[in-house]
């Protein structure tokens, strides 16, 4: 019994909690269910209103509710947490390593000069968060600084204000070794003072040295909670007039709590919260340093002769000299080792989680592999494999897949699935696949369809020219695209392709994806897999941009070619540098007279009157960026794509001149004047595209309503509103590369970006529509 | 002697260094930068002794009236005042009694138990913790236990200094258990026992005489603890004493330095007191 209680559970705990909270500052804003500048806006969902301040437990997505201003209390606390603890740890290390250094060093002198002694006193009399309050007080509020530079100064000025009493205690255990018998052995043996310092007193030294250090993290997380109650918080105080507010910029936990302080009487969770989780902190670093401090009480203490009612906890450990074991096992290695695994895997998990909750998820897969050859001048055989993986819950009864459309002619020869050959019914260019009964349990199915098509005369490039897996999502299968002057490709998965071919002589086959093999390209997470095979009658030239991808320009009619091939490269060159280095390896410009002017994954196509237009080409380069890595279902969404392309447009125009911005201007505008005229009234950007009437909704209207929003509330998130709409949308396209956006998703990232509410967006978008 | 002397003067420079510190950081709005305007440091000691010479204390502003510091400087000081010997006195007496006369009774374990536990939790978290529990008990049973106006007496006073006591009593009885831990394995405990001695009388003759200088030695160390805490206390509990100059002042270096000083002064009265008391105390109880 005595074995149970006499154990240290004061270290264990710590250490485990210690590591718990660690974990939390590492992966925390990747857990956060909300972004901490988005705040929750009134609802009614059944009949309830829900409003800011959520109470704790009140709703499930906002699990410790919200301040007053709806914004998420545990957001803002995972995302605060790592400052406190960081910069807590860092001005903690920082005074520790001054401190030990000139402490020990002192600590060596014969007699240590009043001065010093004096000023010690002087100093610890004067409390820490007072010095730091008066050196932070004229820079910390509503402060131009930048938040960085602002934690800075303060782990700057903290270390230092905290480093005498550091020197001090350091100072006096060295004097006391200093004097100790062993030492007076060395200094006989011919040691040196800096041989003493290291391999005399500082092993003394090392344990309370560490206790010391956790102590401190603990000391400093306390001066910043007294500094926030004086609203001094952390990386800077915004303050709020008319009624005058402090909030904090970092979230930082001592500024949660600062800023909630007015809730002492009502609301009182607000305060609560972020204090409960700031306690939890500071007792997981106390008790860390409470077991430390029973370890080695228990390792060196003596024994007292009378009853103190004071016990050591915990057995003490003894090094056994000369004794060599290679596999030293013990519990507590274990115990480590396991916590250690499990804070690699947690965080492995939430970076796949988090990571898989950004963009639209569909709940089916489609990978596909497809062998082409050419049997004649533009007539081809086709045997394509689709792997499809059901991630729902739900049994299928059958499989949906929409027709290829680009081609002259289609005959499929059959559908096998599963090495079944299965019946299919036609429906509006959509194929159901019925399901037999004894695979509608199943995830996986291996479809095969055999079959020969007809390119289009004089088109040699193929964009939909197979059957495409629809994507399933909540319960159903999506739609096939209805026939709109506006968008003719159907919804479809960011799927990998595997793709080997097989040409006649004179053709060469050309895609953005990668040859792997001879004859043989793949490539992974796009909505579209689209090639060209290129007689010789097409003048191939290749050049390469600054960030090394390779362009290949294709041309019939080789007229002023030089110029544009220039203009193009120059495009490249802005957004790649402004946005991101282009989602493809390899992209084709196909400039011609008769095609007309698109861009597909991996490819350009200029009509060759359109290619002289630079803000037209800018459009189209930009579109390979958010209509094409980014992909959208076309029946509600696509105005993302194209809306952004307009934007990215925009802002190379901008980037290229006064002029040529006016121009960009001009020309939105007179697309908004058709629009006007065209449309009786208005009509919001992600009307179902059946309905769409005029094209102008889907591009210039998104692109010059968020050019006025950029516009407005630039000054949020940097200098000029140029600056700002390159690093939106880079920022988009960052986070949204490879998968799939819809308006919800848009929203959210741009609220969140500016700071505004969805109220902003209600004369061109319908915000309330939910995805469904 | 001379130590004293120059810690005196260290810490005044300090104060008056504090003061003028808002004043003499500043931020250039051009290019973010912060820069330290030293020259102007002289001048406002300067004016601050200047004051002094005229004999008063200097004004401060109340909103945007302007007060002169003596008029209303008293009270407060003896508020300030109050709330730290009281809360001084109590942790010195909780911790030695708990420390060592009684830790070896049940009871201690208790008290040590709670002491642990509030030890681990930060002395500004514990404050609000009483704050928020002293205002649902009001909530809940309409029974007012503090009062955060200024002029209640009492209500507004008693507070404070138990939460004022609360840090330096912890660090006291850390310090003094542990003493009495490593004491009570020295040698003459030793004999002590062996010549039959009872242990209280072990615990007042040979312990707590030499504890008493580890107590005197870190006297400073509580004073500075107490006062730490007084600005919380008297900043959230809206007690009107001596930090109302402090941060209400908006880097007015005035009052700033006049309320800091008098911080000094307040803890050299307290810290003579309690010597003294413990002096008394020797004299009486223990044999020399």
């Amino acid at each position: 019994m005595n074995k149970v209680y006499n154990r240290n559970y004061a270290l264990y705990l710590g250490i485990v909690s210690v590591t718990i909270v660690l974990f939390f500052t590492v992966f925390g804003p990747k857990i956060a269910p909300h972004s901490i500048f988005m705040a929750l806006e009134v609802k009614y969902i059944d009949g309830d209103v829900i409003s800011p301040p959520l109470k704790p437990f009140e709703s499930m997505a906002y699990p410790l509710g919200t301040d007053r201003w709806g914004y998420d209390l545990l957001s803002m606390i995972l995302y605060g947490l790592r400052y406190t603890v960081w910069i807590a740890i860092a001005v903690a290390t920082i005074k520790m390593i001054i401190g030990t250094v000139l402490g020990m060093f002192i600590g060596t002198w014969k007699k240590t000069p009043s001065f010093i002694i004096a000023f010690e006193g002087a100093w610890s009399y004067v409390p820490a968060f007072l010095i730091l309050y008066f050196c932070l007080l004229p820079i910390n509020f509503g402060s131009i600084l930048e938040t960085p530079i602002l934690i800075a100064y303060f782990i700057v000025i903290a270390s230092l204000v905290g480093t005498p009493s550091i020197v001090s205690s350091v100072r006096q255990k060295t004097a006391e070794i200093y004097k100790r018998d062993f030492v007076l052995a060395s200094m006989t043996l011919g040691a040196k003072r800096w041989r003493l310092l290291w391999r005399n007193v500082f092993p003394q030294l090392k344990e309370s040295l560490l206790v010391m250090f956790t102590m401190e993290i603990v000391y400093v997380i306390t001066i910043m909670g007294q500094l926030a109650l004086l609203n001094i918080f952390i990386g800077g105080t915004i303050v709020r007039n008319d009624p005058v507010i402090y909030l904090s910029v970092t979230k930082e936990l001592s500024g949660l709590v600062g800023q909630a302080r007015e809730n002492l009487m009502g609301n009182q969770y607000i305060l609560m919260v972020p204090l409960i989780i700031l306690l939890i902190t500071t007792i997981s670093f106390s008790l860390l340093t409470a077991g430390l401090k029973n370890k080695f009480q228990a390792d060196y203490a003596r024994m007292p002769w009378i009853k103190t009612g004071i016990k050591p906890k915990g057995r003490p450990t003894r090094k056994r000299l000369g004794e060599k074991r290679i596999l030293n096992f013990s519990l507590h290695k274990v115990g480590f080792a396991i916590l250690f695994l499990l804070f690699v895997l947690g965080g492995l998990f939430v970076n796949q989680y988090s990571d898989s909750k950004i963009g639209v998820t569909n709940e089916n897969k489609g990978d596909y592999s497809l062998e082409l050859s050419m049997v004649s001048e533009n007539e081809f055989t086709v045997k394509e494999e689709v792997s499809v993986k059901n991630e729902s819950e739900d049994k299928w009864k059958e499989l949906i897949f929409f027709a290829p459309r680009n081609l002259a002619q289609l005959e499929l020869n059959e559908i096998i699935v599963n090495q079944e050959n299965l019946p299919y019914e036609i429906k509006d260019d959509v194929y159901y696949i019925t399901l037999p009964e004894k695979w509608q349990g199943e995830s996986r199915f291996d479809v095969q369809f055999n079959y020969s098509m007809t390119g289009i005369e004089d088109a040699d490039i193929f964009q939909d020219w197979y059957f495409a897996l629809a994507p399933y999502k909540n319960g159903r299968w999506a739609e096939a695209t209805k026939d709109n002057p506006y968008i003719h490709h159907h919804h479809a998965l960011l799927s990998s392709f595997k793709v080997s071919y097989d040409l006649q002589t004179g053709y060469t086959f050309i895609s953005s994806a990668i040859e792997n093999d001879k004859e043989k390209v793949s490539i992974d997470d796009v909505k579209n897999f689209s090639f060209s095979i290129v007689s010789d009658n097409w003048e191939k030239n290749e050049r390469i941009t600054q960030k090394d991808t390779q362009v290949s320009f294709l041309q019939q009619s080789p007229s002023r070619k030089e110029l544009t091939e220039e203009e193009i490269i120059a495009v490249f060159d802005y957004f790649e540098e402004a946005i991101a280095p282009l989602p493809f390896k390899q992209v084709d410009i196909f400039i011609s007279d008769s095609l007309e002017t698109e861009s597909v994954p991996g490819m350009v196509i200029l009509n060759a009157e359109g290619a002289q237009n630079p803000y037209i080409l800018a459009k189209e380069v930009a579109a390979l960026y958010f209509a094409s890595a980014i992909s959208q279902d076309p029946q509600k969404d696509s105005w993302i794509g194209s809306g952004l392309s307009h934007l990215a447009a925009y802002q190379y125009s901008v980037d290229q001149g006064e002029e040529s911005k006016q121009q960009a201007l001009a020309y939105l505008q007179e697309e908004l004047g058709a629009l006007e005229e065209h449309v009786n009234g208005s009509q919001v950007s992600n009307t179902n595209i059946n309905e769409v009437e005029h094209e102008a909704i889907l591009n210039a209207q998104p692109a010059w309503k968020i050019i006025e929003l950029i516009e407005e509330h630039y000054a949020y998130r940097g200098i000029s509103p140029e600056e700002v709409g390159e690093k939106y949308l880079s920022s988009f396209y960052e986070q949204f590369a490879r998968r799939e956006v819809d308006t919800e998703i848009f929203l959210q990232f741009t609220r969140d970006y500016f700071s505004v509410p969805s109220g902003a967006f209600n004369q061109w978008l319908n915000t309330e529509a939910s995805r469904k | 002697m001379v130590r004293y002397i120059q810690q005196m003067i260290i810490v005044i420079f300090l104060i008056l260094f504090l003061a003028t510190l808002p004043s003499i950081v500043l931020v250039d709005p051009a290019n973010g930068t912060v820069s330290l305007n030293f020259a102007q440091f002289p001048s406002m000691v300067g004016n601050f002794f200047k004051e002094l010479s005229t004999g008063s204390l200097g004004t401060y502003y109340v909103g945007m009236e302007q007060r002169s510091i003596a008029s209303e400087i008293g009270d407060n000081f003896f508020t300030s005042f109050y709330i730290v010997f009281v809360g001084v006195l109590l942790s010195i007496l909780l911790s030695l009694l708990f420390g060592i006369f009684l830790s070896r009774f049940y009871l201690t374990k208790i008290f040590r138990v709670m002491m642990n536990i509030i030890s681990t939790i930060p002395d500004f978290i514990f404050i609000i913790f009483a704050l928020l529990f002293a205002v649902n008990i009001y909530k809940w049973t309409g029974f007012r236990v503090v009062s955060f106006l200024p002029n209640e007496g009492a209500l507004n006073i008693w507070f404070p200094m138990v939460l004022v006591a609360i840090a330096p009593s912890i660090y006291l009885f850390k310090l003094i258990s542990e003493r009495y831990f490593l004491i009570a394995g020295e040698d003459y405990i030793r004999t002590a026992v062996a010549k039959g001695l009872k242990v209280d009388r072990i615990n007042f003759q040979h312990v707590y005489k030499n504890i008493e200088p580890f107590l005197t030695a870190d006297l400073v160390k509580v004073l500075s603890l107490a006062i730490g805490n007084l600005f919380i206390v008297e900043y959230l509990l809206n007690v009107s004493g001596l930090t109302k100059f402090v941060f209400q002042s908006f880097g007015d270096p005035q009052p700033i330095a006049i309320g800091l000083f008098c911080m000094l002064i307040i803890s050299l009265l307290v810290f003579l007191a309690i010597r003294l008391l413990l002096y008394l105390f020797k004299r009486g109880f223990i044999y020399e």
